[in-house]
């Protein structure tokens, strides 16, 4: 699930989804808060002002019937108190004294002042305001008594009066509860269209990438025919540009191929045809050799030498073309590998009498190879381990089995080595190893090889150590023998 | 080079029929074929082109043909369908400077018996007329 989620908000879609939700839920929450808390504002400073009147003019009230201040409570002190009061007070305002004491004068025509009594205990702080420099409390004490609501205030006169009101506020209540229920069913329908109309644009600009995306997962280098996502109404116009650009880009890629591919085509037969006449013709001229001096039949030798290396050369040289182009076929086929080696021994037995071995188990082994790629590699890598071995070195070719089920074909060798840094390099082409000083080899052999064993779903390996000797292997997967 | 063999050579033609024909653009590998072959004891056919061949085939007893695959006009491939089309009855044996894989699997299919890359025609020639006419005769 986590990852799910996770793969999802890496799409575009998800990106876009996920910025629509934190702007309403961030954005549009926060807004709504602080409407709702202005309007709510504005509200409670109508009632203090309100409040703050009505405490004034009780105030004035008590002043001119000549109140004392701080003497202890008479009878007649609370009843001049009383009266002050009951002149101001309404069922929508109501308010009472308490004194320095604590002993609350109350009105006695609003009974609903008693159950309000235990909300006017709770300290605040206080400004200066008012013509008696009353010290307003904050009024944000709200009293729940049955259905109705009621705005404390507390007014601090110098004299050491607290002058209590409460203000019902029961209709703005009201009101707050449904402009809160506006906002938030405002909040869910923008939230919600906001959540399909990104849906939408996203799909359509998810939709059009995708299906490019899937155009161009469709091409391979044979058959690089890019077929352009079909133009949806509405589609963005980047995304029609990109589409065209692609286009063009392939169609520019597909020419090169094309060009790349003809080049080959032209190159391979106009090198071939003139080393296959001058390779004829050195073949009959040796054929004749009785009539030739030994001069003249070591120029031919030498000639005859030098076409057959430019032929392997070409051949080489087209293969690693074809290799870059993605053009380079090897059909794999089910290949005696025991079978294919012994032959290959033979052969070069002949060549390099007594300097190969042969290690091979006695029982069939079969891989999935191309068997003239798999001898072209085999006898590549042969020559080499003969041109880096002293008379004397050991050279081994063979297979073995390994515990995974896998085959390794190798050649290896007691030969001069490869230094360390170099074991990458010489399978680049036409690079040669620093110790190849002195032997022929165009530098091409062990790319190739690399190349043909990658076409072959191998890889070829190399290990070796300077002055000690060398060992290159393919791993292939084996397949059944019958 | 040979134009005094090739005159011979054609002379005998009308009298003796004509076994092996090269098709070619290139001179030089008529040229040398030619020689080749009539080491190899076989009687060429030189033709330059595809249409030279469709005509050698109906004038001789042509029972081996080795095709070059470029070819200005009628390319080799054309040669072979044209051959089909005549329900030739010999061996074709095509010989190019082309080594994919998948030009040989075409030639193949469209009824080459064989398939010989350039460099290696003179190595494989003898083999080829092993193969296809000296067994059978």
């Amino acid at each position: 699930m986590k990852k799910a989620i996770t793969r999802f908000l890496g799409t575009l879609q998800g990106r876009f989804l996920l910025a629509a939700g934190s702007v309403l839920c961030v954005g549009f929450a926060v807004g709504t808060a602080l409407t709702i808390n202005f309007v709510r504002q504005e509200l409670f400073r109508y009632h203090h002002r309100h409040a703050t009147t009505v405490v004034n003019r009780v105030a004035r009230c008590i002043d001119r019937k000549d109140a004392t201040s701080e003497a202890s409570i008479s009878v007649a002190r609370k009843q001049l108190l009383q009266g002050c009061v009951e002149e101001y007070v309404t069922q929508s305002l109501i308010v009472w004294i308490r004194e320095g004491s604590g002993l609350d004068v109350l009105p006695r025509q609003v009974p609903v002042v008693k159950a309000l009594l235990p909300y006017a205990s709770v300290p605040h702080a206080a400004h200066h305001g008012g013509e008696h420099e009353f010290h307003l409390e904050q009024s944000y004490r709200i009293a729940h008594v049955g259905q109705s609501a009621y705005l404390i205030h507390l007014h601090q006169s110098k004299q050491g009066l607290q002058y209590w009101t409460a203000e019902d506020i029961t209709g703005t209540a009201s009101e707050w509860g449904h402009i809160a229920v506006a906002m938030a069913w405002l909040w869910a329908v923008t939230a919600l269209t906001s959540i399909i109309v990104m849906h939408v644009l996203s799909r359509k600009i998810s939709g059009p990438l995708n299906r490019l995306v899937a155009s161009v997962d469709a091409l391979d280098a044979e058959s690089i025919d890019f077929e352009p996502p079909q133009s949806a109404k509405g589609v963005p116009l980047e995304i029609t540009q990109l589409t065209n650009a692609f286009d063009h880009l392939v169609t520019r890629l597909k020419d090169s191929l094309e060009h790349q591919k003809q080049f080959s085509n032209g190159v391979s037969h106009e090198l071939r045809t003139p080393l296959t006449i001058m390779s004829g013709y050195l073949s009959r001229l040796s054929r004749d050799s009785a009539n030739l001096t030994d001069r003249q039949a070591r120029a031919v030798q030498s000639l005859q030498d030098e076409v057959a290396r430019m032929t392997e050369m070409t051949g080489d040289l087209l293969d690693l073309a074809r290799a870059d182009g993605g053009r380079l076929e090897v059909e794999l086929e089910k290949v005696c590998c025991v079978e294919l080696l012994q032959k290959l021994f033979k052969e070069c037995q002949s060549v390099y009498p007594g300097r190969l071995t042969l290690a091979v188990p006695e029982h069939k082994v079969c891989l999935m190879a191309n068997r003239t790629r798999l001898r072209q590699i085999l006898l590549g890598l042969l020559d080499n381990a003969v041109k880096f071995t002293p008379e004397s070195g050991l050279i081994k070719v063979g297979l073995s089995e390994m515990t995974d089920g896998r085959v390794r074909v190798f050649v290896s060798d007691t030969g001069c080595g490869i230094p360390r840094d170099e074991i990458l390099t010489v399978q680049e082409r036409f690079k040669r190893g620093s110790n190849s000083t002195g032997v022929s080899g165009t530098g091409l052999g062990l790319s190739i090889a690399t190349v043909l064993a990658k076409a072959m779903n191998s890889s070829l390996s190399i290990e070796s150590k300077f002055g000690q000797g060398t060992d290159v292997s393919l791993v292939f997967v084996r397949c059944d023998s019958d | 080079m040979n134009g005094h063999k090739s005159a011979t050579v054609m002379s005998d033609l009308e009298t003796t029929p004509a076994v092996v024909a090269v098709v070619d653009d290139d001179p030089r590998i008529r040229a040398l074929l030619e020689d080749e072959l009539i080491d190899e004891g076989v009687t060429p056919v030189l033709c330059a082109s595809g249409y030279e061949m469709l005509e050698s085939i109906k004038k001789y007893d042509v029972k081996l043909i080795l095709l070059d695959l470029m070819m200005p006009g009628m390319d080799g491939f054309q040669c072979l369908k044209e051959l089909r089309a005549q329900a030739f009855q010999g061996v074709v044996v095509i010989v190019t400077a082309l080594s994919d894989d998948s030009k040989r699997r075409e030639a193949l299919s469209e009824g080459a018996s064989d398939y010989v890359v350039k460099p290696n025609l003179f190595s494989s020639l003898p083999g080829i007329l092993d193969r296809y006419i000296k067994s059978k005769q």
